[in-house]
This record gives structure tokens, sequence and C-alpha cells, in this order.
């Protein structure tokens, strides 16, 4: 599997184990809403690109893989602790948004 | 001067020499066929294994669709008519990689039987079926395109359906496995990509339902009372949250045997895939295969 689908399936799949813990404390509105936007969007990125050729070499998605990786790190460190649930709603939009760009760059 | 006896002994080695020439050729050409039939027989048991791969497949796409709406019911999450829509897309595609498989399996069948006894027998109609069925592949829904490959299979079988010659039904034969592996190799992300997502989806279902109570988890506890014939008779609803965490590893663990299950199966088949490419190659060639099964 290509680093770049390695990278969408691995935040679809921790979103997706972590989703009962997530969805407890989104549990209001509109950060609710937000929270399953993102989620779904996750899914989409994963599943839009299962069979799409990923070109490793490509400097943009090394770059973005990388940024994913560190992201998902600190989207790990937030869930962890689950401080401040706005921060943790933050991460994930920001994953999912280098997600999408990812998922944009496949053949 | 050459006198009478001599002639007659150069005559009897010049037809024994002919002799083991005629041997050698026919011998040569039972081989070959004998390689044929082997690889032929070889292929269509990989066939079948193809064809049982594709079906599960197909099934976990639909229970992906079924835990999508179970997830959708318990957290919430939306699934909407697009998102079936694509998984119907993959289904669609796998059904006929399934099909194709089958059709595979029955022409290397019949082609076995040729190549054996010389009798036509249901190759022709194999043959047709598997080229009309090669032709109309497509890629996966929103995939690179199916490999060329297949596209030069297809001719092939059709010209063998017409003319039914063993060498051209080999060639035939090798050139579909050749673009049916090339499709699986490239495809395989994604077989292994449904197959986790069915089992993650699950895992978090099942996860959250024995958070909320409503599993029954003696079976958790069985393997500590079979010993002695007993059976655990939990208090249903008032399960304490050590058991649960119990319940959740035991769930998180079947989850990783079975993705690392499902990853060794998608590879295996594709080194059956491999192999029987390879042998096919050296009966086309002319080469001794030597490693065809009985």
């Amino acid at each position: 599997m290509s680093e770049a689908l390695q990278s969408l399936q691995d935040l679809y799949f921790y979103l997706t184990n972590n989703l009962a813990t997530l969805q407890a404390k989104y549990s209001q509105e509109p950060q609710k809403s937000e929270f399953m936007t993102q989620y779904v969007a996750a899914r989409r990125n994963f599943f839009n690109s299962i069979n799409k050729v990923f070109h490793d070499d490509d400097p943009q998605i090394v770059t973005l893989c990388a940024q994913m990786k560190q992201q998902q790190a600190t989207l790990k460190k937030e869930v962890d602790t689950m401080n401040d649930v706005a921060k943790v709603l933050n991460a994930i939009t920001t994953a999912v948004q280098i997600g999408a760009k990812i998922a944009s760059l496949a053949g | 001067m050459i006198d009478k006896h001599s002639q007659r002994r150069h005559l009897h080695s010049r037809l024994v020499l002919l002799a083991t020439l005629v041997c050698v050729v026919l011998l040569s050409s039972c081989k070959t066929t004998d390689d044929a039939a082997s690889a032929a027989k070889e292929l269509s048991s990989t066939s079948a294994d193809l064809c049982a791969y594709y079906k599960d497949l197909s099934a976990q796409v639909d229970d992906t669709v079924v835990l999508n709406e179970i997830q959708h019911a318990v957290f919430g999450v939306p699934f909407e008519d697009q998102d079936r829509a694509q998984l119907a897309d993959m289904k669609n595609e796998i059904k006929k990689r399934a099909d194709l498989a089958d059709s595979l399996s029955k022409l290397a069948s019949d082609y076995g039987t040729l190549a054996g006894s010389k009798a036509p027998g249901d190759a022709s109609t194999a043959a047709n079926k598997l080229g009309s069925e090669l032709q109309s592949v497509k890629a996966l829904p929103k995939s690179s395109p199916v490999p060329d490959a297949i596209s030069q299979a297809a001719k092939l079988v059709l010209e063998f359906a017409q003319s039914l010659e063993l060498k051209k039904g080999a060639q035939a034969l090798q050139q579909t496995v050749s673009g049916i592996r090339q499709l699986y190799d490239t495809e395989k992300p994604a077989y292994e990509a449904i197959s986790k997502q069915r089992i993650v989806l699950a895992s978090s279902v099942a996860k959250q339902l024995v958070d909320k109570d409503q599993v029954d988890l003696n079976s958790v506890f069985a393997p500590a009372l079979k010993p002695f014939d007993f059976s655990p008779k939990l208090q249903s609803g008032v399960y304490p949250a050590e058991y649960k965490e119990l319940a959740k590893v035991e769930i998180g663990q079947k989850a990783d045997e079975q993705m690392n299950a499902s990853v060794q199966k998608t590879e295996a088949l594709s080194k059956s895939l491999k192999k029987v490419d390879d042998d096919l190659a050296a009966v086309v060639s002319g080469k001794k295969s030597g490693k065809g099964k009985g």
C-alpha cells in the first residue's frame, strides 16, 4: 500500500476506532455537525482513493504525507488527554484537510 | 568394399537412430501435452480459488454497506445515497471479476480435457464466454484503467474459440492469467482496504455495544469455566467496567487477527497467480515447466 493511501487509511481508522469517545464529546451543536462532517470527509477521502495510483516520490505527496504524520501525532496527543475539545476538533479538521489534498493528487 | 554384413549393420544402426529420433519427438510432444494439461489443471484450481476470493470480497462489500447503516443508527454518522452507490459500483465490478475467474476455471478445465483427449468438449463455448467477459471488465470505480493485457487476452481467447488449436489455447490462457494477475496485483491494496474497513467498522460498533451493555459477555468468561464443565451466568446489564474492558480487548485482538489473515490470503493468491502464470509461460515457450502439479 502506498504511503499516501496508508495515511488516509490511518486517519479514517483512527477516527472510527475513537468514534464513541469523540461522539460523546461532540454531542451538542454546532460541534456535533462539524465533527460528523469531518468524519464523513475522512471516510470519503479514504474510500475515493483506495484504488487510485499515488506517486509516493512526488514532492507534493512527500510533503503532505509528512504533514499528515505530524498532524496525526498531534491529534492522538490531544485525544489522549481530551483537555480541550475545541482544539481536538481543530486538529481533526486540519488532518482531514491535509487528507483531501492528498486524495486530490491521486492518479 | 563393404560386404553385405556391414551394409545390414549400417542399415540397422540408421534404423535405430531414426527410431530413437521418432521416440524423442513423440515423447517430447507427449511431455508438452502433459505439461499443458498439468498447467491447465493448476490454473483451473487457482482460478476457482480466485473466484471464491472475489465472492467473499463481494460479500464483505455487502457487510460494509450494512455496517455503515448500523454505524448511522448507533453513532448518527451520515451514510448517504452517493456512498451507497459507490459501494454498489464496487460490488458490481468485483462480481465481474468473480465471473471472470469462474469462466477461466471452466475454460482451463476444458482445455485440460482437450489437451489430454483431443476431444473438443465445451472448450469453444467456455472460451467464447470468457472472451466476452474479458471484454466487459472495467476498472474498479474511480481507479486506474484495466491493464492492456486483458483486452489482448480477450482477442486470443476468442481466436482459440474458433480454432481450438492447443498452442493458441495455451497462449490465450497464459495471456489471460497475465492480465488477471496484473489487475489483481494493481488492485490488491483496494481489496485489503475493503476487508480492513469492514473489520474496523465492525469492531468500532461492537465496542460501543459492549459499552452500552447491549452484548452478552458470557462467552468472554467461558474459557475459565469450560475446563470444569460450568457455564458463565453473568447478570445482564450490570457488567463491571473491567469486564467490558476485557471484552473490548478481545474484540481488538480478533480484529487484528482477521486483518492479518485477510492480508495473508490476498498475498497467497497473488503468489499462486504468479506461479500459474510462470508455468503457462513455460508451456507456451516450449520450455520444460517441471513445476506443474500432477
